[in-house]
């Protein structure tokens, strides 16, 4: 009746039923709170039915700040074991808990934290850099975000009921395989993921058509700002570098609930061919993540250098070429399995090649502050460590690049510290930047500045402390996962150090939590009246911080790049007039899809296959509502749309 | 957005005609008579006949892109054969090279003693 | 040297020179002067109603499809139509990568028989065959019901849709009674990787079929409901580039699984 599920699945270790109490503390706390504050009418108008991208993508934000904590949680804990377990001591965590807290922290990381907060800003920006009201399918973009919160929200119960898979982030058979997996660790990875997955694959398709379709007059494709550019090339990956992850999560999860033989060690199954397929869609996933991080620079760097982006075309061109050639290299993550040289040397070849393009846009970005009048606030700051450790990162790459090279250090600790300074340097301190940067757009006032500057130095020198370090220990012969060495391995110091930094990074990410409660408490005072703190050169400075929910009250014409600086010039062309504006309503089917996927992953983990079955018929009903009918907007007049513009121009609450 | 088509002006957009789908239509079935033929008759043996057959599905999956889904008839910009070009790069990417990269492992890594029918 | 090239450098020679203007930010004129506005707008400002503005006519601009677009620049009121279709286009692109990676699996996978049997003993081309001409016909009885969806006859449409869903039927019910047969000889999908490539990969085309089927049940209720409306006409589209794709499969499928399966 409830298929493998027993009561067995509630038991756990000490160091997980602490985690687990103060999850569902958390919850609790939550749940009061939102009751106390009588919001859960407001909360399901306002936020849970919403398609406004806005809203999403403030809600992606929020998510994805969840699963930090608990992907941190996870990090705080491998480094606190590696630093203890040396010799006779064996830390606080066994063996098999520790490949648990290894796997979850790795698709925590890259699954919830990074698609996470990389979707998040494409909702919150796309729109406004290119003039639209809305994206284009607001439905399925809000389907996407809620199956991803799905998948995030299986990774939690996975703390709480039964066990995380214990197979590493992307559960190489045959050790994912019945044989060598037989409990529900890889079933909940499998389902968590390819819910996120098809919800990744969703919202491409989404950004994919806005910006094609839904750009502002006068907006030619050369006339898009960097970012959109750069959103408009992770699409194109998502889309075409997503179905092959759908597909191969689908043949292990035929191989462990039909008893097929794709990838297992016998019956003519070839564990090698998942590695292929996994890592074809692994490395564009990379890229995914780090072309939005690029584009946040390419806004971020003209707009505090007061002089615009140093070599447009060229930029676009490395983007393209950036996309193009992500898919050709993905066999460098798996450089040991034994291809012979002339494979190998191909690979190896196309990665370094995809440093040039990556390298015109760094020296791009150097170019554009040159003469420029810098300006330290804040983002600017998070993209000169971004400079720093994303290029040290990326020379390291280069190092791997080398197929004699990789068989001395792959899946050493210099492997973590190359990919780390990637995502961490490259992606999280894009982000960072990112948020420092457009936040007094979406909430109306600035951050905190003191706070987020100590939180930027912690970041920075906890970043160099916990992983610098691991290439040293790379070089000494550490491999990654692991919980246990002898002490005559002389790695301890080191590995304190990497623990340190570790906490240093705990105090920033902490500062930055506070900073953002502080700003929120002084907001009064913090106000940006104007829309536009930072002299900005695009369409979303030009319209009142928050938006209204229509974005634009006259979508804008333009007719070069840095619209609004033109406008500030008084080159701006002719703008058409008001008119009625139609926006979509809200609806719960997204909601409740979502809920019912969490449903559909536990069950199928546990085997609990009638209630699978009652989820899918749910799911297929919800979908067939909602895609019934007459598209219905609500409709909003330009007379009513012209008087509210009119009173937030001249500062009035309300109309 | 704010202007929605009349059913009329949606019906005028669509670009199938009863010319297109009865080309489509015999020119799919000659070819799969064709290739049918070849193999069940033995026509022809070896690389030749796998290499005709393969050319003959290639040019039926033309015919069907063209008289079916209209490939090619959509209004300037034509993004929908532009993104159908870039999918048959990146299919051809994965597809040949998963393909080099696993016969490769394959013959240096996989167990002798299992005779693999090629 | 001139103010202007001394604030210009070389390298900014290439880029026209471009300063921002107004350096000092206190002076930057602000486009919105707002109160105190609480971080979430809701939407019932606009739903006070503004009094005066009651009868006086729309200040819309009467937008329709524009005879002679500038097809240089993106127009922002993008009917649902293009958007749709293209949206569903890129989704089946999507479809088609991961029908490729099934395909790759087989390749690989094909001669992984653990000793049982191949392509060359199991396969029969005669019910490949069947199964081929049935899908083409479907195929032509799904175009034939979009044209009468031009001509606005939903009766037609109807008919021809029947048509095509018993074909389908028919195209399922032949497969699984070959998987079954297959299945029953002891084949199963379980017994070898080339088995398990097969079944997965014709399945997975199957279950889309099976997919189209329902599918097409939903829109027959729509149309019955409904009638043709600019809505379901839209669906009606997508639905037979659905359907028309999973013939384009199809073709890859008998060429490469069974017809060289065989040879």
């Amino acid at each position: 009746m409830f298929g493998k599920l027993t009561l067995e699945a509630l038991n756990h270790e000490m160091s997980q039923n602490l985690a687990v109490i103060s999850m569902v503390l958390g919850g609790i706390a939550m749940i009061a709170l939102i009751t106390y504050l009588k919001r859960w009418k407001w909360l399901w108008k306002e936020w849970l039915t919403t398609v406004d991208p806005k809203r999403i993508g403030i809600m992606y934000i929020i998510v994805s700040l969840i699963m930090f904590m608990k992907g941190f949680a996870d990090a705080l804990m491998m480094r606190l074991q590696q630093a203890l377990s040396v010799g006779a001591s064996h830390g606080f965590i066994n063996a098999n808990h520790f490949q648990e807290v290894v796997s979850a922290h790795g698709t925590t990381m890259i699954f919830f934290v990074a698609m996470g907060v990389m979707f998040g800003l494409l909702n919150l920006i796309i729109p406004l850099q290119i003039g639209a009201r809305d994206v284009a399918f607001p439905f399925l973009n809000a389907l996407g975000f809620w199956l991803f919160t799905a998948g995030g929200m299986l990774t939690l119960v996975s703390l709480v009921v039964g066990s995380f898979s214990a197979t590493g982030w992307l559960a190489y058979p045959p050790l994912s395989e019945l044989e060598y997996s037989p409990n529900e660790g890889v079933d909940y990875w499998i389902w968590l993921v390819q819910i996120a997955g098809v919800g990744s694959t969703m919202s491409g398709i989404n950004f994919f058509v806005t910006i094609l379709k839904m750009r502002c007059y006068g907006m030619s494709l050369m006339k898009m700002p960097i970012f959109t550019w750069s959103a408009l090339c992770a699409m194109v990956l998502v889309i075409f570098a997503f179905p092959i992850l759908t597909a191969t999560l689908a043949l292990l999860a035929l191989d462990r609930y039909m008893g097929m033989h794709f990838f297992t060690a016998s019956h003519g199954g070839n564990p090698m061919m998942y590695i292929n397929l996994i890592w074809a869609w692994g490395h564009p996933e990379v890229y995914i993540l780090m072309l939005p991080a690029f584009g946040t620079f390419s806004e971020v760097v003209p707009t505090f250098s007061e002089k615009r982006l140093f070599g447009y075309t060229s930029m676009v061109w490395a983007l393209i070429v950036i996309t193009v050639l992500s898919f050709v290299v993905w066999l460098h993550h798996f450089f040991t399995m034994g291809a012979s040289p002339n494979v190998n040397a191909f690979f190896a070849i196309m990665t370094m090649l995809i440093a040039i393009p990556t390298g015109v846009k760094i020296f791009n970005w150097l170019f554009t502050k040159f003469r420029g009048k810098v300006h330290f606030d804040t983002p600017m700051l998070w993209f000169f460590a971004f400079v720093l450790n994303f290029t040290i990162g990326g020379m390291t790459g280069i190092l791997l690049s080398a197929p004699p090279v990789d068989f001395q250090v792959h899946n050493s600790l210099f492997l973590i510290a190359h990919f780390h300074g990637m995502v961490i340097g490259g992606v999280l301190f894009g982000f960072f930047c990112a948020f420092t940067y457009w936040f007094p757009k979406f909430t109306g006032f600035m951050l905190n500045e003191r706070l987020n500057r100590y939180a930027f130095w912690c970041w920075f020198g906890g970043f160099l402390l916990a992983f610098m370090p691991l290439y040293m220990l790379g070089f000494m012969g550490a491999t990654r996962r692991l919980d246990h060495y002898d002490a005559s391995t002389g790695w301890q110091p080191l590995f304190i150090v990497v623990g340190v930094g570790a906490i240093i990074i705990m105090i920033g990410a902490s500062l930055q939590v506070i900073g953002l409660f502080t700003s929120f408490l002084d907001r009064k005072n913090n106000r940006d009246g104007t829309g536009d703190p930072w002299n900005g050169r695009t369409l979303e400075w030009s319209i009142p911080s928050p938006p209204p929910f229509y974005n634009f009250a006259i979508v804008p014409t333009v007719d070069q790049l840095d619209p609004l600086w033109a406008k500030k010039r008084g080159k701006e062309p002719p703008q058409k007039d008001y008119e009625d504006i139609y926006m979509p309503k809200n609806t719960p089917v997204g909601f409740l899809i979502g809920m019912l996927c969490i449903v559909f992953g536990f069950a199928m983990t546990w085997h609990i296959f009638w209630l699978a079955l009652i989820c899918i018929v749910a799911i297929i009903a919800c979908l067939i509502a909602r895609l019934s009918g007459e598209d219905e907007h609500d409709i909003f007049k330009a007379a009513e749309i012209k008087a509210m513009d009119e009173a937030l121009r001249k500062g009035h609450k309300r109309v | 957005m704010s202007h929605e088509l009349s059913l009329h002006e949606c019906q005028k957009k669509w670009h199938g005609s009863l010319k297109s789908y009865l080309y489509g239509f015999f020119g799919s079935l000659a070819l799969t008579a064709i290739t049918f033929s070849l193999v069940l008759f033995e026509g022809l043996s070896g690389n030749a006949l796998i290499y005709t057959v393969v050319f003959l599905a290639l040019m039926q999956a033309v015919v069907q892109l063209v008289f079916f889904l209209h490939l090619g008839r959509e209004e300037k910009p034509k993004i929908e054969s532009m993104v159908f070009c870039f999918m048959i790069l990146i299919l051809l990417i994965i597809s040949l090279g998963s393909l080099w990269v696993m016969n490769d492992l394959n013959a240096r890594m996989m167990p002798k003693m299992e005779m693999n029918h090629d | 040297m001139s103010k202007r090239l001394r604030d210009c450098s070389p390298l900014n020679w290439a880029t026209g020179c471009a300063k921002a203007p107004g350096l000092d930010r206190s002076k930057v004129a602000p486009y919105y002067n707002i109160g105190a506005l609480s971080i979430v707008q809701p939407r019932e400002l606009s739903r006070v109603p503004v009094a005066q503005f009651s009868g006086e006519q729309s200040l819309m601009i009467h937008h329709t499809a524009d005879p002679n677009p500038d097809l240089g620049f993106p127009d922002p009121h993008q009917d649902s139509f293009s958007k749709n279709v293209l949206g569903f286009w890129i989704y089946l692109m999507t479809d088609c990568l991961i029908f490729a990676t099934l395909f790759v699996t087989y390749a690989v996978l094909h001669g992984s028989t653990f000793g049982g049997p191949s392509s060359k003993d199991l396969f029969e081309l005669p019910t490949a065959f069947a199964e081929t001409m049935i899908l083409l016909c479907s195929t032509l009885t799904s175009g034939l019901a979009m044209l009468a969806a031009v001509k606005s006859k939903t009766k037609q449409i109807l008919i021809w849709l029947t048509l095509t869903f018993l074909l389908g039927a028919s195209f399922i019910f032949i497969e699984l009674s070959e998987f079954s047969h297959f299945i029953r000889e002891g084949h199963g999908p379980q017994k070898s990787a080339f088995l398990s490539s097969f079944f997965t990969l014709v399945g997975t085309h199957g279950l889309h079929v099976s997919v189209g089927l329902f599918w097409m049940l939903v829109i027959t209720f729509q149309l019955l409901i409904a009638g043709l409306t600019p809505a379901t006409f839209r669906r009606l589209v997508i639905f037979s580039m659905f359907w028309h794709f999973l013939d384009l499969v199809w073709i890859f499928i008998f060429t490469f699984v069974y017809l060289l399966g065989v040879a």
